[in-house]
């Protein structure tokens, strides 16, 4: 993994890059001025660097703090953020919106992550309102966890501010990268699920479907607030059995009602990345289906969307978790 | 096909016998050879000369370029003569700027960045072991390509010829030091992943809407959602080609055609 890293001249001494560089010995080295002389070159191949992905490390300078989108909920627990502490993900989802946001595939690692706590401090003290803060926005912070064990401090940070939650959301099975951390009920670890046949066919390098759930079953029993995402519900051949016997599985699975909710949602994209990523890759219906635009983003017609919500809500009819149902759009 | 380029006849030479390539006398003043599978043109010395012929060249439609490799000589204060490099970053002196190939990871090739300079350089002091080396055309050489290329499928491969001492290099020193590394570039050329540029079944769904267009006329907004349903159709049903429309209700009126392309959609969607 990695076999080139760039760095950014200025970081160079910096003690997160030291101790990253630690982990790869052998890796090419290449120094640069700035990570987006690396990042953002016009004419890169997504689908060539996903293949022999970099790592860039960088400084973050400024915006350190960005005001949520609306196709993600907040799950009532104040106005919602993100951050950017990374860019880019380790997994190959084909359904992926970071292939249409950004022109590299490369990692971008933010090396001083401190300043993105005191720029969230600051954005605390300014505002009366609680905020909630999706950590793993741009890129799956559990997933790399063994590497720059970057979701440790957040949490431990989150501890300190009552008035800030977060949430990581990850496809990987990597809990027992925070083994040992106390559970806190304002760090909510969320678990992207799909049926075992999506993940094969739709997203590549990551864990699969029975690795999740015994890593969930594990953060639920050690007392971690659990999300589930079932998002994007994707319209492959036989949507309907698919997912049904996925459902199924689920609830046989994990106690449900010990989760916290449960956020459901079908594809949708912005418009414009979607373009850009049929012009990077025609190896994936997932692209190609027909879409329709509603509020700016392209999705399935309704009667497939509604179906697919109908579906959801016939697994979990009962009182209670009818209730912590979330359906998105 | 993949072009090379050289600034100089001199480090052309054991490249031309090398891989057997012939003249194409199609452009009067650029030099360019060819065989089967490799396109060589001798730039001439400087930025502008290599993004001018590099440019040219890139031009010819039935070429069909994948890929782009400089080959040449260049100055360095701290390494071997003789000794090989494939470039990683490349700054151009007069404006600063710099250009960086992907330069994934080949096996056996020590990489470094080159300063492209306009007037041979004899001041070590302005290179660093960040840029170790110096010519005069990779900057030009990538400005070029890169307007018709992806980054992943541009590189430099430079061989280390002088300590910057200003002195004149004969023909025969510069070609010797090409032939050195002939076994070199040879094992280059065959790891080298030029990407993949073509796309599953463009052909089939081409063909199938030239003769779609050849039974109906349809507008270039059908044209468009057709090509890409017909894309997920292939890409989900790999085992059966395109289905084959219907024209019997098609007696020339638009509003026809309109239930025909709907129906011919739905049938590759669903």
């Amino acid at each position: 993994m990695f076999s080139r890293i760039y760095i950014e001249e200025s970081v160079l001494e910096h003690h997160q890059t030291k101790q990253i560089l630690d982990r790869f010995p052998n890796s090419e080295r290449i120094i640069i001025e700035h990570y987006k002389d690396v990042f953002n070159r016009s004419g890169q191949d997504w689908r060539f660097q996903k293949e022999h992905q970099a790592l860039i490390l960088a400084e973050r300078k400024d915006t350190f703090l960005y005001a949520g989108s609306g196709y993600t909920p907040s799950f009532g627990s104040g106005a919602f953020y993100y951050n950017a502490v990374m860019l880019n993900c380790i997994y190959d989802c084909d359904y992926c919106y970071l292939q249409g946001l950004f022109p590299s595939a490369h990692v971008v690692v933010f090396v001083n992550q401190d300043d993105f706590r005191k720029a969230l401090v600051e954005e605390l003290d300014k505002t009366q309102e609680n905020m909630y803060l999706a950590l793993s926005y741009d890129t799956d912070l559990l997933a790399f966890e063994g590497l720059f064990g970057f979701a440790r401090p957040w949490i431990e940070f989150t501890e300190q501010e009552p008035r800030l939650s977060i949430e990581l959301r990850t496809k990987s099975a990597n809990i027992s990268a925070i083994k040992g951390l106390k559970p806190n009920s304002r760090t909510v670890l969320a678990w992207s699920l799909s049926p075992q046949s999506v993940i094969d066919l739709h997203e590549k390098k990551t864990a699969s479907l029975q690795a999740r759930l015994k890593a969930i079953q594990t953060a639920m029993d050690a007392g971690w607030p659990i999300r589930l995402c079932i998002d994007p519900m994707l319209r492959v051949p036989n949507w309907e059995s698919v997912y049904q016997e996925f459902l199924l599985h689920l609830s046989h699975s994990i106690d449900l009602q010990k989760v916290k909710d449960i956020s459901v949602g079908t594809f949708r994209m912005n418009h414009a990345f979607l373009k850009r990523m049929k012009q990077q890759r025609k190896d994936t219906s997932l692209l190609f289906d027909s879409y329709v635009i509603k509020d700016g983003a392209l999705s399935y017609h309704d009667e497939t969307v509604s179906a697919m919500y109908d579906l959801v809500k016939s697994y979990f009819s009962d009182e209670v978790m009818a209730k912590k149902l979330d359906f998105i759009f | 096909m993949i072009l090379i380029t050289t600034a100089l006849q001199a480090e052309a030479q054991p490249l031309l016998t090398h891989f057997k390539l012939k003249h194409d006398a199609r452009f009067k003043r650029i030099q360019l050879y060819r065989n089967n599978e490799l396109l060589l043109a001798v730039t001439g010395v400087c930025v502008t000369k290599a993004s001018a012929v590099t440019s040219a060249v890139l031009s010819q439609p039935d070429f069909d370029i994948k890929g782009v490799l400089n080959i040449g000589i260049a100055g360095s204060a701290i390494h071997k003569n003789g000794s090989l490099f494939r470039i990683n970053q490349i700054k151009q002196a007069s404006n600063k700027a710099c250009f960086y190939p992907e330069a994934e990871p080949i096996k056996g090739f020590q990489q470094t960045g080159i300063l492209c300079v306009d007037e041979p350089l004899t001041d070590a002091q302005q290179l660093s072991e960040r840029f170790s080396l110096v010519d005069m055309e990779s900057a030009g050489l990538f400005t070029a390509a890169s307007l018709f290329l992806d980054v992943n499928q541009i590189e430099c491969l430079k061989i280390v010829s002088d300590k910057l001492e200003g002195i004149w290099l004969g023909k025969e020193f510069i070609s010797e030091l090409i032939s050195s590394q002939l076994n070199e570039i040879d094992a280059f050329l065959n790891q080298k992943n030029w990407g993949n540029t073509c796309n599953p079944h463009d052909t089939e769904i081409e063909n199938w809407l030239v003769l779609l267009e050849q039974n109906i006329p349809i507008t270039l907004t059908q044209r468009r959602s057709l090509h890409n349903f017909a894309r997920f159709y292939l890409l989900r049903k790999t085992t059966s080609g395109l289905p084959e429309p219907d024209f019997s209700t098609y007696s020339g009126k638009p509003s026809e055609r309109d239930v025909i392309i709907e129906n011919l959609s739905k049938r590759l969607i669903n």
